[in-house]
């Protein structure tokens, strides 16, 4: 009972607490500004737990990574930009709810969903370490790629409507993903002699252009200044009741599930489980005709997904000493300038650390309920000022946190010319999600497919040999199979109803 | 608590550290502030370095060092910010073959040409490793695995540009023998392929494979270094074990060209100091990094050479 | 709406061309593995050359099957109708125009004085009458992202060439 010692002597200490507080709070700040992802906040915050306790650090930037994730949702939802690449999948829903007055509830739900992923994942994260680092070892070249393929074949699921222009954007975005340095090779690509474009074109620039840019040009494009389409403005942030809580129980679980598998896989990480979480949780629900029209599940399952997702993710970080993603090798950079060395000794060596942890991730995720509920009331009361300052105040919110990422003037280039392309596919109805889906998942389709036939010298045969490859392909192969038949009986009814 | 930023507060940081060990030895240098700029995030390895230095040279040169990381571009933006700054010797760069790679791969408005090298401090020594299971005991063991079943062997290293890439491309030149090179998004992945199975065999820096190391999960058999590392048990060379590959992974600083001279003496002295204080030498042997200090002339030097063979080896792979 | 989809089509199919023609530069390396650096950007570029053919073979399937059941459906013309007027898609551009001279001001008048223009641009240009309030917007605005992200974040935006003028 050691365990539960340490962690209940982390909750006491009054540097522990705070330090989980400081850093959720700082961290809802850093992920609803767009821009200020979840690693660049804990970056920015990391020189100031040089001088903690090494546990008050780890506390502290585990705080700021939760936080951020779920702040994210915040613009998401008020102002239709992904503070967050994980949030990107809670546009589609939560910015509709908005749009119909019913913004409050979608916040509500989001901070309500993201917590209960948030304790559940933690109590995996205690319960299920080593099965699910066990996960991590699992996944060789052909599973990542299987993976990553699944979440491309979300693309046709995602085509509301038109499956050949959901292609389209998805091979685009796909496109857009060769940009840079080849994965295998080393040589550079479509680069054009431009350095700036050495390291690929970074996705949130894309969502900013194609999401916010393009929303804010929509809105000037009205004469009356535009009110977007929001016919009530939003008064408070609802909390969903607990008979709510319980209809959307589906949801809450999906997501939840999907993020703890999806955290400890490197590379996965909260993007992708938001976008499968959303996915899943449309197939199998009773309503999935109100997906992308306000449906309050469209919230919950990417949310709680993303949440989910912070518990999980530090299974590979503290088990060997390897990151999963930028925010855990920023977490990771943090514990080696104490002179901790993460790894398979980390439980054994430091328990006080480790358990302590998971003493300061309940805070954490306790700390984001109260804190997200103190945060709403100002973000509501911004979003609610008359419109010309509003829209001017996001763009110079947009055109400032690009600056962060690289500190070059190049990046904001490729936002304008994103949002002029996104206000196109808007004027003709080209989906955005593909467009997403394809930059997100290029990179990992890539280069993990050329991987695997490096290592079998080009049979193909392994896909189908690797059991998990083999099973994540078979459900790829199932969301296109019926895509394509629902896009086929679709175009027989309108040529039906049009001669009928 | 985050109302100061991270440079103010590194910089009240570093003048803290310069007080309390007051006494500054060496000549006047020309500026107060240092900035040493690096293109790795702050966490990363060469941040940590630099930061190191920061803290330990500080009082032996008696300036305050404020360590600044400008990421994009593959180094390209952090070069540009040390090249275009002022010459007065207020601003460095930690300099690591990577720069000098992204200067050649890609057509960056500032190369390491428009930059000099000012000293070197280390050698990370690049070494092979395998999981503690494994058969293979020596180089030997792989390569007539190798060739015995050619692409039987997958070698796991970091990134494609990188140094443990290129020489496990040599070394099958060198032994006329075919592996799989398999590359990855970093280190930290290559080192997930050796532990899954995925590959037999590994390339690495000594700092990285050091949780994995002391929990007994993986050994390593040669090092690509001049002499046996300390710290790692009694591990023999590559040269030793008859395959004359050696690998200078240098690290460095660099600075704008054609700085003032005393600016140089002033870090050529303080540096060869740093290398002896006891403190900065225990941190950066539990590192596993070699003492490879080098003045400025033996510094340029030794880039020419290495730009020499990267250009070669990018010539005979058609990487450009 | 199916005109303007024809055009985008047409575009897509350039674009594909292109963007083959560009993978088809890239150079072999024999580091590349079986399949080469430029192998998925060349299925990419067809892929994106036969699905523009397709969907302009669906759009013109459309129009004449929206045809063939008769001109005067006027359902169907209200939805084949691009949405929005040309004035409307004009006005949107001059958001990104304003943006532009954002970019353009930036480097010289540095992040402050920078912001508070842009926020007293697209407040006006999104229907705030000029008035002293537009003018406290501004340089209120200005100030306060300049704190933010300036002094509390400690992000290096341009500074202009005010710092100059105190030499």
């Amino acid at each position: 009972m050691d365990g539960l010692t340490y962690a209940l002597t982390a909750v006491t200490t009054p540097s522990t607490v705070l330090a989980a507080a400081g850093g959720v709070l700082w961290g809802i700040l850093g992920g609803a500004l767009p821009g200020l992802s979840p690693s660049i906040a804990m970056a920015l915050l990391l020189p100031f737990t040089f001088d903690m306790s090494p546990l008050a650090a780890i506390i502290m930037l585990t705080g700021v990574y939760i936080g951020a994730e779920y702040g994210g949702s915040i613009p998401a939802i008020l102002i239709r930009t992904p503070g967050t690449n994980a949030a990107a999948a809670t546009v589609i829903d939560g910015y509709t709810l908005h749009q119909q007055g019913r913004g409050g509830e979608a916040l509500g739900l989001s901070l309500v969903a993201g917590t209960i992923a948030g304790l559940v994942g933690l109590i995996c994260l205690v319960l299920l370490t080593a099965p699910l680092s066990a996960l991590a070892l699992y996944f060789k070249p052909p599973a990542y790629f299987a993976l990553a393929f699944l979440g491309l074949s979300i693309i046709a699921a995602l085509s509301e409507g038109s499956l050949v222009k959901g292609l389209i954007m998805g091979v685009i975005g796909l496109m857009v993903s060769t940009v840079g340095t080849d994965p295998l090779s080393g040589v550079t690509r479509f680069t054009f002699d431009e350095p700036d474009l050495l390291g690929g074109i970074d996705y949130i620039f894309v969502m900013l252009g194609v999401f916010a840019v393009a929303e804010l040009m929509s809105k000037v494009a009205e004469k009356d200044g535009g009110d977007g389409g929001i016919t009530k403005t939003v008064a408070r942030v609802k909390l969903p009741s607990l008979q709510k809580l319980w209809e959307l129980r589906r949801a809450q679980a999906i997501g939840t599930a999907v993020g703890i598998i999806e955290g400890p896989i490197p590379g996965a990480g909260g993007t992708v489980a938001a976008f499968l979480s959303y996915n899943e949780t449309k197939r199998w629900s009773k309503t999935p005709e109100k997906f992308g029209k306000g449906s309050e599940e469209g919230v919950v399952a990417p949310e709680a997904a993303n949440n989910a997702v912070t518990s999980s993710a530090l299974i590979p970080t503290l088990s060997f000493g390897i990151p999963g993603s930028n925010s855990m090798a920023i977490l990771l950079g943090g514990l080696l300038i104490h002179g901790i060395q993460p790894g398979p000794m980390l439980l054994s060596s430091r328990p006080d650390l480790v358990y302590g942890l998971f003493g300061g991730l309940f805070m954490s995720n306790i700390f984001m309920l109260i804190f997200g509920l103190l945060v709403l009331g100002p973000a509501i009361w911004l979003v609610n000022r008359p419109k010309p300052y509003l829209t001017a105040g996001i763009f110079m919110v947009v055109l400032s946190g690009i600056y962060v990422i690289n500190q070059s003037l190049f990046d904001f280039w490729i936002v304008l010319a994103a949002g002029i392309i996104g206000y196109g596919m808007r004027l003709l109805k080209f989906p955005v999600l593909p467009l997403i889906l394809g930059i997100v998942l290029g990179y990992m389709v890539e280069s993990n497919y050329r991987r695997s036939l490096l290592l079998t010298n080009g049979e193909h045969r392994v896909f189908f040999e690797n059991p998990l490859s083999l099973g994540l392909l078979i459900c790829a192969g199932l969301i296109i199979g019926m895509a394509i038949l629902s896009e086929i009986r679709r175009f027989r009814r309108s040529g039906v109803e049009v001669h009928g | 608590m985050k109302h100061h930023g991270i440079r103010g507060l590194l910089g009240a940081a570093a003048v803290a550290a310069s007080l309390v060990a007051a006494p500054p030895v060496l000549a006047d240098y020309p500026v107060q502030t240092v900035r040493l700029i690096t293109h790795s995030s702050p966490g990363g390895g060469m941040d940590v370095f630099l930061r190191k230095i920061g803290q330990h040279l500080g009082p032996i040169m008696g300036v305050h060092f404020v360590v600044e990381s400008v990421t994009g571009s593959g180094g390209a933006a952090a070069m540009a910010a040390v090249a275009n700054g002022p010459k007065d010797g207020s601003v460095f760069y930690g300099s690591t073959p990577t720069h000098i790679i992204t200067s050649l791969l890609s057509n960056p408005s500032v190369t390491y040409e428009e930059m000099e090298p000012v000293v070197n401090l280390f050698n990370d020594p690049q070494t092979v490793y395998v999981l503690t299971e494994s058969p293979y005991q020596t180089l030997g063991d792989v390569v007539a695995a190798a060739k015995e079943n050619p692409s039987s062997i997958v070698v796991s290293v970091s990134t494609p540009g990188s140094l443990d890439r290129q020489v496990m491309e040599e070394f099958q030149t060198l032994t006329d023998s075919s592996m799989i090179v398999l590359t990855h998004d970093g280190g930290g992945d290559a080192i997930l392929s050796v532990l899954n199975g995925t590959a037999q065999v590994g390339v690495s820096e000594i700092a990285e494979l050091r949780g994995q190391m002391e929990a007994g999960k993986v050994r390593i058999i040669a090092t690509y270094t001049d002499e046996r590392v300390p710290g790692i048990g009694d591990v023999p060379t590559a040269k030793e074990q008859g395959y004359d590959l050696v690998i200078s992974k240098f690290r460095g600083i660099a600075g704008a060209k054609d700085l003032p001279p005393e600016v140089i003496a002033a870090w050529e002295e303080g540096v060869a100091k740093l290398m002896e204080d006891p403190e900065f030498r225990a941190w950066y042997e539990a590192e596993g990094l070699q003492n490879a200090y080098q003045t400025q002339a033996e510094a340029v030097a030794a880039r020419e050479a290495f730009v020499t063979s990267l250009q070669a080896f990018f010539e005979k792979f058609d990487i450009n | 709406m199916r005109k303007a989809t024809l055009a985008v089509s047409a575009a897509l199919f350039v674009l594909a061309v292109a963007y083959w023609l560009a993978a088809d530069a890239i150079p072999a390396s024999r580091l590349a593995g079986q399949v080469g650096a430029d192998g998925l950007p060349k299925l990419l570029g067809l892929a994106l050359g036969v699905l523009s053919l397709l969907l302009a073979g669906q759009t013109l399937f459309e129009m004449r099957r929206a045809a063939a059941a008769g001109g005067g459906d006027d359902q169907d013309k209200g939805e084949d109708r691009l949405p929005g007027s040309w004035r409307e898609h004009l006005r949107a551009l001059g958001l990104i125009g304003i943006g532009v001279g954002y970019l353009l001001v930036l480097p010289h008048l540095g992040y402050m004085v920078s912001a508070g223009l842009l926020l007293a641009a697209v407040a006006t240009y999104a229907g705030l009458k000029p008035s002293p309030a537009t003018l406290l917007f501004a340089a209120g605005g200005g100030i306060l992202f300049y704190l933010i992200f300036v002094k509390i974040l400690q992000i290096p935006l341009p500074a202009g060439f005010w710092p100059g003028l105190l030499r």
